[in-house]
């Protein structure tokens, strides 16, 4: 174990099997956050296997595979914490609130539910958990107006030989076929140590809980370091399909914006919270009461660490509005926008991002979140703390790279929902 | 060894729930005790609400308060006062309920003081602009047009309705209906905005304390103010409310159900009762219906449990409910289920050291409402507005720390004696 103090609050520790950890002390809350991160996610679900990933997380909660009595969400729940997990394209993630007295307690039993677990993973463990995912695709996606509407981009944007094509949930069919033997195969190549990162932030005895942490980091075995492959940016020309819904008309744009790990990526999420955060975001102010052209937009951006990311906006036509004249219109208000950018513009973003994250360092769980992130993409947890005023000193000519990005005309995905 | 819980309720570490009441001008200000963010939320709310709107007329309020930020400030300015809120940092945005309308604000610290002096200034104008009355018209239908695409909440709505006495101010939208809100024009909504200005306004401060800033908006709003003449209970909710309800939905990929109650005249202590029963019916993983609908039959991805508080005069007005998404194949399956079960528990016999356990849970889990100033503001904010349930967050607390487990099982099937079930 290698021990670095960043600063008075701060250690990070490197077990001997490769896993990372990151404790920030902060006195006087009287709660804990921790934070497992697992560099997997469904970008390593194999063909036709689509939902592994996400199953597997699943069975790490399920009471058929706890670990002796240790029924983990219980007994954290019974303790008054707060669990949750999530599965996105590049990891998966455990996070615990629990009061600061009781982080012991939750390290240990976090201990004992990562010994092993694929020892308990059985066939009908894995029938309960596809049922409740089947569960939550309908509940998050075909229960839900145009629900389905970006998993529909991704399948449009990425080439068939991308591993960012599938979303996290899995299709139907590929969740009905999988074994317990491939979640246990799955575990046991990908929740190695080079792949685990643990961040925990709040009120905790320094020494025992930097003892602690490093007995869970033990508990995965060696692994080669991860060489996952950095796909290339889906390349035009732009794709379109048309789907039927009787919930009227909808049109996504998903637009390929750069990998997460990069600066440009970060100016792309400035150049989003002026296209589309707010009252005054600018897209829906030229598309809805400019131009008369949409009734809602919405921006969104989803970050992938080894391959674009994506940008999605939501167009809602008015009424009369057919989607190709909203499309022709969202290029029109792109270049607009693009041309009319001023300080204000700039003020307006650069205070709003400014506040989001100044939001995300009250929330331990968000910190927690962005800190395991720094340190996993730039070996240090050090540009997390100087990262506001890099922001703060962005300049017009970064903002309109930003906006520039979103700009793809000949380079996206366009699925039209259509009544 | 994970530690016994329950056994001593007093000695768990909880947060105060405290206010620092003041009075700073006309506006009586209540600043959460004690907790520091970088980012503060602050909610400028005034008594009345949808409970205070005729059916012709309801929206309106709200409607004249997103107007007003969507409309330049006073002083001279070009923005939107929103416009210049987003340029500090700081979010704005207008609700109304079933009793106040409210401004919640949230923003960095440096930032929250000239929010105040913004909205202050906007408050001042006799009335928002047509063109801003227009957009928060459509915005609030298109809104309500995607809570219809929303199953949980569009059922949540309808268990609000069907609980609301009949043909009462909460037995429609709380936005206002399609109806009254396309009819809405300036005078309308300047008679709105008049209307408001004569309730006294109360600010919750979450997250820091703001007194210097508040001053001038003290000034501002200096009245003269009516007395609050709050609805009774009985004009708001219904004496015998509907066991069951059937929602329809263009939504049928997945059924939903809502069980629950709403109980009227509830002293803190009611509340941690419903709290605690709730959850052992529902509302944690080692809960009745977690064990039977998603561990056992998998019919669910998970299960809602929500409970609320509305202060209506001096009254307390408690509303727990518990709902899942199941297939629609199960949800009459699930309907019957619910409802037997529930009415299969013997309170009387219910375990103490279940209780006890529960309301430790509780007890912890009130630590995270404290993470942020905006999961504060939500919880807190519904109780700050005075007489009696000023201090509703500490004698909740007090009510838990100082369980009567005899008092619960004698209690709880009173306060549950009447549910609804609302279904697809």
């Amino acid at each position: 174990m290698r021990r670095r103090p960043h600063d008075d609050r701060t250690l990070v520790i490197r077990a001997s099997n490769g896993a990372t950890a990151v404790l920030v002390h902060d006195p006087g809350e009287t709660m804990a956050a921790m934070h497992l991160r697992v560099a997997c996610g469904s970008r390593h679900d194999p063909d036709g296997a689509s939902g592994s990933a996400h199953a597997v997380e699943h069975l790490l909660y399920s009471r058929d595979a706890s670990h002796r009595d240790a029924e983990y969400l219980r007994q954290i729940q019974s303790m008054g914490g707060v669990i949750n997990a999530n599965t996105s394209a590049d990891w998966t993630k455990f996070f615990t609130v629990i009061g600061a007295d009781l982080l012991g307690f939750a390290l240990d039993l976090e201990t004992a539910r990562f010994t092993r677990p694929v020892e308990r993973f059985s066939a009908r463990a894995l029938s309960v958990e596809c049922q409740i995912i089947r569960n939550e695709r309908r509940q998050r996606m075909e229960n839900v107006a145009f629900g389905t509407g970006v998993e529909a981009v991704t399948g449009v944007l990425f080439p068939a030989s991308s591993h960012y094509r599938r979303l996290p949930i899995g299709l139907p069919a590929d969740l009905n076929a999988l074994t317990a033997e491939h979640c246990a195969a799955h575990f046991a190549a990908l929740y190695t140590g080079p792949r685990v990162n643990l961040t925990i932030a709040g009120e905790f005895e320094r020494e025992r809980t930097a003892e602690q942490a490093l007995a869970l980091l033990d508990v995965f075995g060696p692994g080669p370091t991860p060489d996952d492959p950095v796909e290339t940016e889906p390349a035009g020309p732009t794709r379109r399909i048309e789907l039927a819904s009787p919930f009227g008309s909808k049109v996504f744009l998903g637009i390929p914006l750069p990998a997460e790990t990069s600066w440009d990526f970060r100016l792309a999420t400035l150049a989003s919270f002026h296209l589309g955060r707010g009252a005054a975001a600018r897209l829906s102010g030229a598309l809805v009461d400019r131009l008369g052209l949409a009734t809602g937009v919405a921006v969104k951006v989803m970050g992938r660490a080894f391959g674009a990311s994506i940008g999605v906006v939501e167009l809602v036509p008015a009424a009369g509005v057919s989607p190709d004249t909203l499309i022709a219109g969202f290029d029109v208000a792109m270049f607009r926008i693009a041309s009319e950018l001023s300080q204000a513009d700039l003020d307006r973003a650069k205070a709003l991002y400014a506040a989001g994250w100044l939001s995300d360092y009250d929330s331990l769980l968000r910190r927690n979140d962005w800190l395991s992130l720094f340190l996993l993409h730039q070996g240090s947890v050090e540009p997390y703390f100087t990262h506001a005023d890099a922001m703060a000193a962005t300049d017009m000519e970064k903002l309109r790279r930003g906006v520039s990005l979103w700009h793809r005309p000949a380079a996206r995905a366009e699925v039209v929902f259509a009544a | 060894m994970i530690p016994s819980f329950g056994a001593d309720l007093a000695r768990i570490p909880v947060p105060s729930g405290r206010f620092d009441v003041r009075r700073i001008g006309a506006v009586t200000t209540f600043t959460v005790a004690d907790v520091a963010k970088r980012m503060i939320a602050l909610r400028l709310y005034w008594n009345g609400g949808a409970a205070a709107e005729t059916a012709g007329e309801c929206g309106a309020g709200l409607v004249a308060l997103r107007a007003l930020l969507r409309s330049p400030s006073r002083t001279p300015g070009v923005l939107p006062v929103i416009e210049e809120l987003e340029a500090l940092g700081v979010t704005a945005e207008a609700q109304v309920a079933e009793t106040s309308w409210h401004v919640d604000l949230r923003g960095p610290q440096p930032s929250i003081g000239p929010a105040v002096r913004l909205v202050a200034d906007s408050l001042m104008r006799g009335g928002p602009v047509q063109s801003s009355v227009t957009a928060s018209v459509n915005q609030i239908l298109d809104m309500q047009r995607r809570r219809r695409h929303n199953l949980a909440a569009l059922v949540e709505e309808r268990f609000r309705m069907a609980r609301a006495s009949p043909g009462g101010p909460l037995a429609r939208p709380l936005e206002g209906t399609e109806e009254s809100l396309r009819s809405l024009q300036g005078e309308k909504v300047a008679a709105a905005l008049a209307d408001l200005h004569r309730s006294r306004p109360r600010l919750v401060v979450v997250g820091g304390d703001i007194a210097a800033d508040v001053a001038e908006l003290g000034d501002v709003l200096a009245g003269p103010f009516r007395p609050d003449t709050p609805p009774s209970v009985a004009e708001l909710f219904a004496e015998r409310p509907p066991a069951q309800i059937s929602v329809d939905s263009q939504l049928n990929e997945q059924g939903y159900l809502l069980w629950g109650t709403v109980y009227p005249g509830a002293s803190p202590e009611d509340y941690s009762f419903l709290e605690i029963a709730t959850r052992m019916i529902g509302g944690w993983t080692g809960s009745r219906w977690h064990g039977l609908f998603r561990d056992e039959l998998a019919y669910t991805y998970g299960l809602r449990h929500h409970v609320s508080a509305l202060v209506v005069g001096s009254r307390l007005v408690c509303s727990a409910r518990i709902g899942m998404a199941v297939p629609p194949a199960v949800v009459g399956e699930c309907a019957e289920r619910m409802v037997a079960d529930a009415a299969s528990i013997d309170w009387a016999k219910a375990d103490p050291d279940e209780i006890r356990a529960t309301a430790a849970q509780l007890l912890r889990v009130e630590s995270s409402r404290y993470l942020s100033s905006r999961s504060l503001m939500t919880y807190l904010a519904p109780f700050a507005a005075g007489g009696p349930t000023a201090t509703f967050a500490a004698g909740r607390v007090y009510a838990l720390r100082h369980l009567d487990t005899d008092r619960f099982r004698g209690r709880v099937a009173e306060l549950l004696a009447t549910t609804t079930l609302a279904r697809t």
